[in-house]
């Protein structure tokens, strides 16, 4: 049961293709633009949030969401290192290494510390060599921001200790998982380790990492309904659901996401094996006319006709297994829905093609920009590099601020920053101009560097 | 420069910053309301700009115009901003007889918002005024976004009907259109319009919506002899005249204009026809190729263009083709297109003698105009006096501020586009071509800016800003440089029918000029007779679809089928046949004509076509001698490449599209580098994503990796795919695929330190081992021969003295040749010591080691037979 890629001959070309093509100037320009895009939020972090961690991009003014980590510079790291500025790659690596200090009690998301601190100082370190940082003897399997990760993710570890092998949400960096802490943790909750935990174990030569995550996986694809269908929460300590709607957006969706990318980048067909079981009753009860809807987990019958913002990272998904036929149907419905808003939006009722009220958000998610980049990357046709750029001109017209760039809430006419919202802001722009970088060809990012580097 | 770009800056920031509301929470702003609507089109656009979303006095001012172009947008889309310019081409050349609008549908709360959902931006709609003049008929628009197509639609909305006169005329529409609608309605015996004719009139501009490449001629016949001839019976009846049969509509005198198109797009049917591939999602060109095997014709689809040489010529072929019964009308129609064919290229040439004196004048105009933008960004428009007063902005920096509010990309700063414009070099070409040709252009900037797109780039700082002050005058249809124009053909102007004809000419050129700009005419050389096809359609299995797909908006559909269009005759034109069901695909060779066509369908039906391999581009980049490298291959080198004697050639396939494939690479490489010492060992990859393979080498699942062996070729192996791929599955999958003797060069490449001083310790081991055996061999020889003396001493006493001696000599001589090969073995051994470095700053001569190895494996065979010469010895 070898990860099986299909590849229909032909209709890969005459399905869709309608892009008259982009010219090396255009592409150029778009690239030059996107990295304009990096800089104005980079730079205006540095002038006016650094060294708290966040961004207002409003007021223009930084604010702790986290812990006083500068948290912004972990997660900018990596773009630094796509755009290749040494220099700054360097200073901010020193930083990081000097100011580190995760023995504080203060309770975390076990999974934004994985995906955010801990990828970020793992692709950091994986690309410190290139990014001309003197490297001691032994990198990758050695460095200080290895040994930084393994700090943190030690910190993480006592989240997974419980009887279904499935993680607790929330996590105290000092004390382990706190007093009265809620069992009921949503599916991508428990199941997005894999790749930031598999690279450490490879790393570190320390196997408990890569088990503890195999074994999260695994508790969830375990409990699922007998077609074949995942809840959106669980109670970790039970294992019971304890939310039954079954989808492939907010609360599962990067469960999926990782079984692929942890399938490709630690070679393990047994996630592909579980990807493509679970993708197979997905089309059976959740797919109509290209889109997914949400259902009961048991039954399989339809709960909500909605497509969520989040759900975007799919056809992405997809066009990693090389089903690029289905991906492309699916993210031209996605992109007419950018088209006709501007953004997509948190919610989006498919019948009637509109958002509800209060769910037409946009906190600059990047998923439907990663989409459209392995897209691109796969068939190097332009139409994607077009909606690509659809998607700049949009963002650039309505999201940039003075110092960065907002979310947007256009039901109230306006764009607003919560605490919560302004807390993921930097990290969606980044992550979001990371992976415009790579729709314009730069450079492949984010975990396919990762991909790429380790043995 | 400095104050325009600050001020420039200032209106930028006005942009997001402008009527800000800002929400002051205890930390800072945490909303900002979106800011108040900004005009979207220049200030002076032939388009109106209804940018607070009034529909109200939209809709008052479309009452007003019996066409209007209207189109929704949204000011953060894409795909609203490049269709302003070319809205603003397209007003520029019918804004006499169209009224051009613009609103902004997207802005919160205005009515447009509220009023209409658009899902997806930005919405064209031609507005057609109904009778009454009380309310207007909406009809979308779903061509391509760019002049050209629209100045194409708009020119047919213009005149959807055509008046049928006479038998002839029914003739010319058959000949220039696939299918034919007729509509015979009595305007002698009513004042009033015919019942029921408007109706035909709307279903005919319905028609435009369904076949946007005028597939279908809507005429109208007025005169009863006409009719009759035509064998109408009754006023308002519409017939539908195909290639090969007639057919009447009988509810015509009921119907309303919906009912009229339906039934026409339900029983129209085309020999030919014109894929559009809209740029939505869409199975348009899937649909088709399902159906069956399909001929695809790529050519360009030029807008400002009537005739099309290759698409006429395939109209022949296909009419013949289908011809089944023999029918007369359908091969006269044929033979009628061909005699079409070339007329138009005279009247083509007629046209460009009738337009070219008239052309000159306006070549010298551009010549000024280029003159002057060489000079000067400035003088290119300060020497034209403003008619306008300056902006809200500032006055006499009004084009700088207008700049500001319109730019075509927010991204790009005002300092950007002025002090780095494209540079005129790299645009050169174009120029050059741009001067070659002749121009309908007045004198003022802003038309070559709207109308060449290259020029648009270059010319943003001078002219978007100085037309928007200046543009009015150049537009009083009498200045100088117009009536220069109108003086085609007449110097009456104030003659209605002569100025018309003008009108007319004036148009020919303007297409003409257009029509070059985006592609030049191609007509196709026929010089011999082609093959008779009629009817092969009907006696075949393989019966061809065949279809038209513009080349110059969609190249790269051709160019993922493997046809270069750039070396194609006549220019941008292919023909290729595509046959899903087989999963194959055959190119037409020649350039095309109706005879390569015709001989292209027959060896097609006689299966004599190869199937085409697509082939990606080659990467150029030689790799060095010291690297490992993976050479990358394409389906044109594949088979020489692999096939070729002595060498070994391990192949990973793989697709670009696939995840699974992006993580293999190390472990490829690190045996590569592995098995960089095995002589004759290559190893490649392809991507078969753009590479077609024969079918004995497709693979269902990738990565997938076969070896193609040293010599025996047809024994190629592949890697199997339920074992995990790491580098020791893959090694040992390689080796089980080499000779011995590549198997003990490779053995030897890997060894390595720790390898090596294994290898000193077994040769020591082995080598007390052979003193050993050696003493021993050499105590049972000194038995032999103490037991052949002793034999000799008492001969024939003992019974079968003759077989003693005989297996003791044999025996003697074994052992002799086992102490020889002990001896070499030994000496061979003490060479491996002196030769496998104890440490690794030594240099390990491999050349050397391997030849020791080899003889050693050679006595190691050798030594077998010592083995059995030993038990025999025992026997005794």
């Amino acid at each position: 049961n070898k990860m099986t890629f299909l590849f229909v001959y032909l209709q890969v070309c005459f399905l869709m293709s309608f892009s008259t093509g982009m010219t090396e100037k255009e592409r150029i320009k778009l690239r030059e633009e996107v990295r304009g895009m990096f800089y104005h939020a980079y730079e205006g972090y540095i002038k006016y949030a650094y060294p708290y961690d966040e961004l207002r991009p409003l007021s223009c003014d930084g604010h702790d969401t986290w812990g006083s980590y500068s948290l912004t510079l972990i997660d900018a790291l990596d773009t630094l290192g796509v755009m290749e500025n040494k220099t700054e790659f360097q200073r901010v690596v020193e930083l990081i290494i000097e100011k580190a200090n995760f023995d504080v009690n203060i309770n975390v998301s076990v999974f934004e510390t994985s995906i955010r601190i801990l990828g970020g100082l793992l692709s950091g370190h994986l690309m410190s060599k290139k990014m001309g940082v003197d490297v001691e003897d032994g990198w990758p399997c050695a460095g200080p921001l290895l040994r930084i990760s393994k700090d943190v993710a030690d910190k993480l570890l006592p989240a997974f200790d419980t009887p279904t092998g499935m993680p607790y949400g929330t996590v105290n960096l000092r004390d382990g998982v706190p007093e009265g802490e809620t069992p009921i943790t949503c599916t991508a909750g428990v199941g997005t380790y894999i790749i930031e935990f598999g690279t450490l174990s490879r790393l570190t030569g320390d196997p408990v990492y890569e088990e503890v995550a195999m074994r999260a996986l695994h508790g969830i694809w375990d409990h699922r309904s007998s077609i074949n269908l995942v809840g959106n929460h669980i109670d970790v300590l039970t294992g019971r659901w304890a939310a039954q709607d079954s989808g492939i957006g907010a609360g599962i969706d990067s469960y999926f996401e990782y079984l692929v990318k942890g399938a490709a980048l630690l070679q393990k067909p047994e996630l592909m094996a579980i990807f493509i079981e679970a993708r197979t009753a997905i089309d059976k009860y959740l797919h109509h006319e290209d889109w997914y809807l949400w259902a009961t987990m048991t039954k399989g019958y339809v709960t909500m006709a909605v497509f969520q913002s989040l759900e975007a990272y799919w056809p992405g998904v997809l066009a990693l297994l090389g089903d690029i036929n289905s991906a492309q149907k699916i993210i031209f419905n996605y992109h007419q829905v950018w088209k006709q808003f501007g953004f997509t939006p948190e919610f989006y009722n498919i019948p009637q093609a509109e958002a509800p009220v209060n769910r037409e958000g946009y906190p600059l998610r990047p998923e439907l920009i990663e989409s459209l980049m392995y897209l691109y990357q796969a068939t190097k046709d332009d139409t994607f590099l077009e909606m690509g750029a659809d998607i700049l001109t949009s963002i650039q017209h309505t999201a940039k601020t003075e110092c960065g760039y907002a979310t947007k809430q256009p039901s109230t006419c306006s764009y607003f920053l919560t605490r919560r919202t302004g807390c993921i802001t930097w990290e969606r722009q980044d992550k979001f101009i990371k992976l415009a970088l790579g729709i314009v060809s730069l450079k492949l990012v984010d975990t396919s560097i990762i991909l790429k580097l380790i043995l | 420069m400095i104050l325009r770009s600050k001020i420039m800056m200032a209106c930028k920031l006005l942009c997001f910053l402008l009527a800000v509301v800002i929400v002051v929470h205890s930390r800072g702003p945490l909303t900002r309301k979106v800011s108040s609507p900004q005009p979207f089109f220049p200030r002076h656009s032939l388009v109106s700009d209804f940018y607070t979303g009034d529909v109200a006095k939209l809709t008052e001012r479309l009452l007003g115009a019996d066409l209007s172009l209207v189109v929704y947008y949204a000011p953060w889309d894409r795909d609203s901003q490049h269709l302003r310019w070319e809205m603003e081409k397209a007003a520029r050349y019918h804004h006499e007889q169209i009224y051009f609008a613009a609103v902004n549908c997207w802005h919160p709360n205005s009515e447009c918002k509220t009023r209409y959902k658009i899902r997806t931006y930005p919405a064209i709609v031609l507005h057609v005024r109904s009778v009454s003049g009380t309310e207007t008929k909406a009809l979308a628009y779903g061509g391509p976004r760019d002049a050209g197509h629209i100045i194409r639609f708009l020119s047919r909305a213009l005149h959807p009907l055509t008046h049928v006169a006479s038998h002839a005329d029914l003739a010319r529409l058959q000949m220039e259109h696939n299918a034919v609608v007729l509509g015979y309605y009595d305007f002698s015996t009513v004042k009033q319009l015919p019942r029921g004719f408007i109706s035909y009139y709307l279903a005919s501009l319905r028609s435009l919506q369904h076949h946007k490449t005028s597939a279908i001629a809507w005429g109208v016949v007025t005169n009863h002899k006409v009719a009759t001839a035509l064998s109408f019976n009754e006023t308002r009846s519409v017939h539908l005249v195909l290639w090969n049969t007639t057919l009447v509509f009988t509810n015509a005198a009921s119907s309303n204009s919906e009912g009229m198109s339906n039934w026409v797009n339900k029983w129209v049917d085309e020999t030919t026809i014109w894929v559009d591939i809209p740029g939505t999602k869409s199975m348009a060109l899937h649909s088709v190729l399902q159906k069956g095997p399909t001929l695809i014709l790529f050519t360009p689809d030029n807008p400002y263009h009537t005739v099309n040489d290759p698409f006429t010529v395939l109209r022949e072929i296909s009419l013949d083709y289908s011809n089944c019964n023999q029918s007369s009308r359908v091969s006269n129609l044929a033979r009628y297109l061909s005699s079409l064919r070339a007329k138009s290229r005279i009247q083509l040439r007629q046209a460009e003698r009738v337009c070219r004196s008239y052309l000159q004048n306006q070549l010298h105009i551009l010549h000024l105009s280029k003159q002057q933008f060489n000079s000067k960004d400035e003088t290119c428009c300060g020497s034209e006096p403003s008619s306008e007063a300056g902006t809200t902005t500032g006055d006499q920096q009004s084009k700088v501020c207008d700049m500001c509010t319109h730019p075509t990309r927010t991204l790009t700063t005002p300092e950007e586009l002025c002090t780095n414009p494209i540079s005129w070099e790299e645009d050169s070409g174009l120029l050059h071509h741009v001067n070659k040709l002749m121009t309908v252009f007045s004198d003022s900037c802003r038309h070559l800016m709207l109308q060449y797109s290259p020029w648009e780039h270059y010319s943003v700082c001078c002219q978007r800003n100085n037309t928007l002050a200046k543009a009015k005058s150049s537009y009083i249809p009498h200045t100088p440089e117009k009536k220069e124009a109108f003086d085609v053909g007449s110097g009456h102007p104030d003659d209605r029918i002569e100025k018309l004809v003008a009108l007319a000419a004036e148009d020919q050129c303007k297409r003409l000029f257009h029509g070059s700009l985006v592609a030049p005419h191609s007509f196709v050389k026929d010089q011999h007779p082609a093959p008779d096809i009629t009817g092969l359609g009907c006696k075949t299995n393989k019966t061809l679809t065949f279809v038209a797909v513009d080349s110059l908006r969609h190249g790269d559909v051709a160019e993922k089928l493997g046809v270069n269009l750039t070396t194609r005759e006549p220019q941008k034109t292919a023909a290729v046949i595509v046959d899903v069901a087989r999963e194959a695909h055959f190119i037409m060779d020649a350039s095309l004509s109706k005879l390569t066509l015709a001989n292209f369908i027959i060896n097609y039906t006689h299966g004599l076509l190869d199937r085409i391999l697509v082939t990606g581009h080659v990467d150029t980049n030689r790799c060095k001698p010291s690297q490992i490298c993976i050479q990358e291959l394409t389906s044109e080198n594949y088979l020489k490449f692999t096939q070729e004697m002595g060498k070994m050639v391990v192949v990973l396939h793989y697709s670009s599209n696939c995840a699974a494939c992006t993580t293999v690479g190390h472990v490829f490489m690190t045996v590569a580098h592995m098995a960089r010492h095995i002589p004759n060992i290559t190893f490649a990859r392809i991507n078969i994503l753009t590479n077609t393979l024969p079918w004995n080498l497709y693979f269902q699942t990738l990565p997938s990796i076969i070896v193609h062996p040293h010599y025996r070729k047809s024994d190629s192996s592949v890697f199997d795919s339920t074992l995990p791929l790491t580098p020791a599955n893959l090694m040992s999958f390689l080796v089980s695929n080499l000779d011995p003797s590549h198997r003990l060069s490779l053995a030897l490449s890997t060894c390595r330190d720790d390898c090596h001083e294994q290898v000193v310790q077994a040769a020591a081991v082995a080598t007390t081992q052979l003193h050993h055996l050696m003493t021993v061999t050499t105590t049972k020889l000194q038995d032999v021969l103490h037991r052949l003396v002793k034999l000799k001493e008492t001969p024939h006493e003992i019974p079968h003295w003759e077989n003693h001696y005989q297996i003791l000599v044999h025996t003697k001589h074994l052992l002799v040749r086992d102490i020889k090969t002990q001896r070499v073995k030994l000496n061979h051994l003490n060479q491996v010591q002196k030769l496998v470095p104890s440490n690794s700053n030594k240099l390990l001569i491999e050349s050397d080691l391997l030849k020791s190895l080899q003889y050693i494996i050679q006595s190691k065979s050798n030594s077998k037979k010592t083995l059995e010469s030993s038990t025999l010895h025992n026997e005794l």
